[in-house]
């Protein structure tokens, strides 16, 4: 009995990643629990888009979010090519970040949720003109905060581990809702510039997220 | 005896609950408790007087329950005028359909908000 626990420690270790991608897939089966790590990934979606705006010379106006993850983020300039493919990307780069720097030890995550509560709230006052926006960003925030009330730093870092999966999975799911037939969204925005279908840019970020699943996957 | 009166105005109480609305049952009910232990005070200091008084009793409780009665029912009609105005809404969606549907209708402007918002040189990315 003395030898079994350090083994099934070991174990777990092993085999982290795959329990934080099995608790990411039921937690987002949940109705409501799920609902703010929706939002969350519709936020890094939409901070993505701006932020790309931003690095290529452009600025944001604003950003919307809705209640069902859909979002919207107005930009001023810089490259369209680039915003436009860094909405997907960006989340499924956001969630990998997470998940990364979480891994590495606890006062790192600690200190890259401060940065991320950070730009929130950067964004709240800077970006949001609505009251809906408004509710869903304190949402989004909370989950966030809620990490610093946490009596030990080991759960930060398994929750901060366990919202980095939950964005990347959505982030993995989400382009599949381009899929609809209306041609409206970033796809149908890169397929105007780029004369590539929309499939194709939806397969492009679907292999994104399947290789940050993996690279993270082998990541001791 | 005392069963009798007490199920006597207990009975009219149930006959009023049936109508009118708890918190206006309880106010009843409180006055009638009221006037019957009054009565019944009376009648256990005065033993000879015990028959009239009970007949007292029940002559102050019918008052008071047809009283009580009357009053509930013109509230009554009052109410039902005003459910009848609700009911003549009948076809009207409701609240929640009408955010539903103002929400949708967002939605469905959001394209041409974007050609109207290009105008002005900005970009949008759903």
């Amino acid at each position: 009995m003395p030898n079994s626990s350090p083994s099934f420690t070991q174990s777990l270790k092993k085999h982290q990643f795959w329990l934080f991608v099995l608790a990411a897939i039921v937690l987002l089966q949940v109705p409501i629990i799920s609902v703010p790590f929706k939002w969350l990934e519709s936020y890094f979606h939409e901070i993505s888009h701006g932020l790309s705006a931003i690095v290529t010379g452009g600025k944001i106006v604003n950003i919307k979010l809705f209640p069902n993850g859909s979002g919207l983020c107005t930009t001023r300039g810089g490259s369209i090519l680039l915003i436009s493919f860094m909405g997907y990307a960006g989340a499924i780069l956001w969630g990998m970040l997470i998940y990364s720097v979480a891994s590495i030890n606890q006062k790192t995550a600690r200190a890259f949720s401060i940065l991320v509560v950070m730009l929130i709230s950067v964004s709240l006052v800077f970006w949001v003109r609505d009251l809906l926006t408004l509710i869903i960003m304190l949402v989004v925030l909370a989950v966030f905060l809620i990490q610093f009330k946490l009596p030990r730093l080991a759960y930060l870092q398994s929750l901060l581990k366990l919202t980095g999966m939950m964005v990347l999975l959505n982030s993995l799911l989400s382009p599949f809702y381009l899929l609809d037939g209306r041609s409206v969204g970033d796809g149908a925005r890169l397929a105007e510039l780029t004369w590539l279908p929309e499939l194709i840019w939806v397969i492009i970020w679907s292999i994104l997220a399947v290789f940050g699943l993996i690279t993270l996957s082998r990541q001791k | 005896m005392k069963i009798n009166n007490s199920a006597h105005s207990s009975q009219s109480l149930q006959a009023i609950q049936r109508v009118a609305p708890q918190n206006q049952a309880k106010n009843i009910q409180a006055q009638v408790e009221s006037v019957v232990s009054h009565v019944e005070n009376s009648s256990s200091s005065n033993s000879q007087n015990q028959q009239s008084s009970r007949l007292v009793s029940d002559k102050a409780t019918i008052a008071l329950v047809e009283q009580q009665l009357y009053s509930q029912s013109s509230r009554s009609n009052a109410y039902s005028a005003e459910e009848r105005k609700g009911f003549s809404q009948y076809d009207e969606p409701s609240k929640r359909n009408q955010s539903a549907v103002s929400a949708y209708q967002t939605v469905d402007n959001i394209a041409q908000r974007e050609s109207i918002e290009q105008i002005f040189g900005v970009n949008l990315f759903a």
